[in-house]
């Protein structure tokens, strides 16, 4: 019994996702830093927001330059659902994920056949055209200004306990556990059966249609699922700004996930995106805040971590050279 | 009794007929070769028996079933897998991982998004068992790209394999092996005969002729001759097209 109970907790603590969990947790009460709440939800909503993507771009290996328009479609949908039908947290939430998913599993049905170059392109151009709907439409998406008023408001059980996310600091926790669960649960789908056949298309698909995979499937599943995750970012991020802005949607953002899942080494481990994605929010406050032209040693280290660390810092770091199954 | 037939199966690229009008019937049981110089239509007939191509006409009949227009993974799971001439693996993974996602295939596990991979024995107990009979126990964990050719040869086959298909078809499965290393895949080959019907392309004759059942002969996209390996090389036809004095 006792062993039981000592080999979950070895496990527990053996995992960098307990430890990850953790930190965040105390980080609002670390003195100096903590004082960043906002960042610091930030920072957990692009955690989210990359780590949902890398399952289609790292263990896929499908290169989407226009996931910022499920974040942003998520975003929207909350934001419409808030204003024009049902104020609140879960149900503009849950309809929120819904519709971006729903946006996600639709274009991917037309995509998931393409590969490479050309999947690459019209995930761009689908998100730009997601983006001049939101701009354009103003009577349902306040066009250039967005949705503004987008509150949060309390959660709980009636007559038990309610939580005021209205709160910077309930919120940071609101979102923290969200994070929590997103995170297992996507650890969970990449080290599954499914998961191993999406790393298996990445590495080779003709194969992996000779295996007996409707490789189109999955893949189109892989897009769908990344796409949910981007979607609950989205929808979380209207909460954090109380507005959905149409920069949400544009193309930038999608660069961004990109570039983080990258940076952190997303390609060859799966703690990659989340290091990759509090690495960018931190630095990009920080320099921000100090040097207007900040943009420009941004790209400068983009085009650098290219050349020279394709395998981002984790691939440095745990020295995996070529070894692909991400563990 | 026959496994595989074709009838009339065409395919054209521009002006070109590869495949012209084939109609090939393979038996159960046994190992076919087709046979035939570069650029006879060898491999666009088995890429239009696996469905990566799709024939302009005819029909492609599997067991009595008409497989023709199907997509690849409903015709391998139909019982059909192939191997390829140019090694077509995993080479980024283990020698493992390679054996491993077939298997995974076979038991049908790939839809479970929450299972832990780690907790398939079956498929873990099945994928050593392959390695070993593939004679690569010890090397489970080697990445492929560094494996010598003859093993990725090797592993190309038993990836095949892992499908338990009834008919398998091989696509000169020694194309770049040493003359040392012929007979290992050769033997291989025979003892696989004992369970699994074949269709192999070959340019081995030596081998073809020693190892085949039935000898189908193309020639620029149309089927020659077909006939037992003493038929075919007493037919003239041939002699002249291909075998060029092997008599």
């Amino acid at each position: 019994m006792n062993s039981v109970v000592w080999q979950w907790c070895r496990k527990i603590l053996g995992s960098p996702m307990f430890w990850i969990a953790g930190f965040f947790a105390i980080f609002p009460f670390i003195p100096y830093i903590g004082e960043f709440i906002s960042m610091g939800t930030e920072v957990l909503i692009w955690c989210l927001f990359a780590m949902g993507f890398n399952i289609l771009l790292g263990y896929t290996g499908l290169p989407s330059f226009g996931h910022g328009a499920y974040f942003g479609i998520g975003a929207y949908a909350l934001g419409i659902t808030f204003k024009h039908l049902i104020q609140g947290v879960w149900i503009p939430l849950i309809l929120g994920v819904l519709v971006g998913t729903l946006f996600t599993a639709g274009v991917g049905l037309l995509i998931a056949r393409k590969r490479g170059i050309y999947f690459a392109l019209l995930t761009i151009a689908f998100s730009q055209m997601f983006f001049f709907v939101a701009f354009r439409w103003d009577e349902v998406t306040g066009g250039e200004t967005g949705l503004s008023g987008v509150d949060r408001m309390s959660v709980g059980i009636p007559s038990l306990f309610s939580i005021d996310l209205s709160s910077g600091l309930n919120y940071y926790y609101f979102v923290l556990a969200i994070f929590a669960v997103s995170m297992l649960v996507i650890w969970r789908i990449v080290h599954s059966p499914f998961g191993r056949v999406l790393q298996a298309i990445r590495e080779n698909e003709v194969r992996t249609k000779y295996v007996g995979y409707n490789t189109t499937a999955y893949k189109w599943a892989s897009f769908t699922l990344s796409g949910l995750f981007a979607s609950l970012a989205g929808c979380l991020h209207v909460l954090l700004q109380n507005a959905a802005f149409p920069e949400v949607l544009e193309w930038t953002k999608s660069g961004d996930v990109v570039m983080m899942t990258l940076l952190g080494g997303g390609m060859v481990n799966f703690y990659g995106s989340i290091l990759g994605a509090s690495i960018f929010i931190i630095f990009r406050d920080l320099l921000s805040s100090f040097w207007e032209s900040w943009l420009l040693l941004y790209g400068s280290v983009f085009v650098i971590i290219i050349l020279f660390i394709p395998n981002g810092i984790l691939g440095i770091l745990t020295q995996k050279k070529g070894r692909a199954v991400l563990k | 009794m026959a496994i595989l037939q074709t009838e009339n199966l065409t395919k054209s690229f521009g002006g070109l007929t590869a495949v012209d009008h084939i109609n090939l019937v393979v038996e159960a049981n046994c190992i076919t070769s087709i046979i035939g110089p570069n650029g006879a239509g060898k491999t666009t007939l088995f890429n239009l028996i696996t469905g990566i191509l799709k024939p302009d006409s005819g029909k492609i009949s599997f067991g009595g079933e008409d497989i023709t227009n199907l997509p690849i993974h409903k015709i391998v799971s139909k019982g059909i897998s192939r191997s390829f001439q140019v090694l077509n693996l995993y080479d980024e993974l283990s020698v493992e991982e390679n054996i491993w996602i077939g298997i995974q295939a076979h038991q049908g596990h790939g839809k479970e998004l929450f299972s832990h991979v780690n907790r398939l024995p079956a498929v873990k107990e099945r994928t050593y068992e392959i390695i070993r009979v593939i004679g690569l126990a010890g090397k489970e964990n080697e990445t492929v790209k560094f494996l010598p050719y003859g093993e990725r040869r090797l592993l190309e086959l038993a990836l095949s394999l892992t499908l338990e298909p009834s008919l398998l078809l091989l696509d000169e499965p020694m194309s770049g092996l040493g003359a040392d290393e012929r007979p290992r895949i050769l033997e291989f080959i025979r003892d696989l005969s004992q369970r699994v019907s074949m269709i192999l392309v070959e340019h081995d004759m030596d081998a073809v002729m020693s190892i085949s059942e039935r000898i189908a002969v193309m020639y620029q996209g149309r089927l020659l001759a077909e006939g037992t390996p003493e038929e075919i090389k007493q037919n003239d036809e041939v002699q002249d097209a291909y075998l060029g004095g092997l008599r």
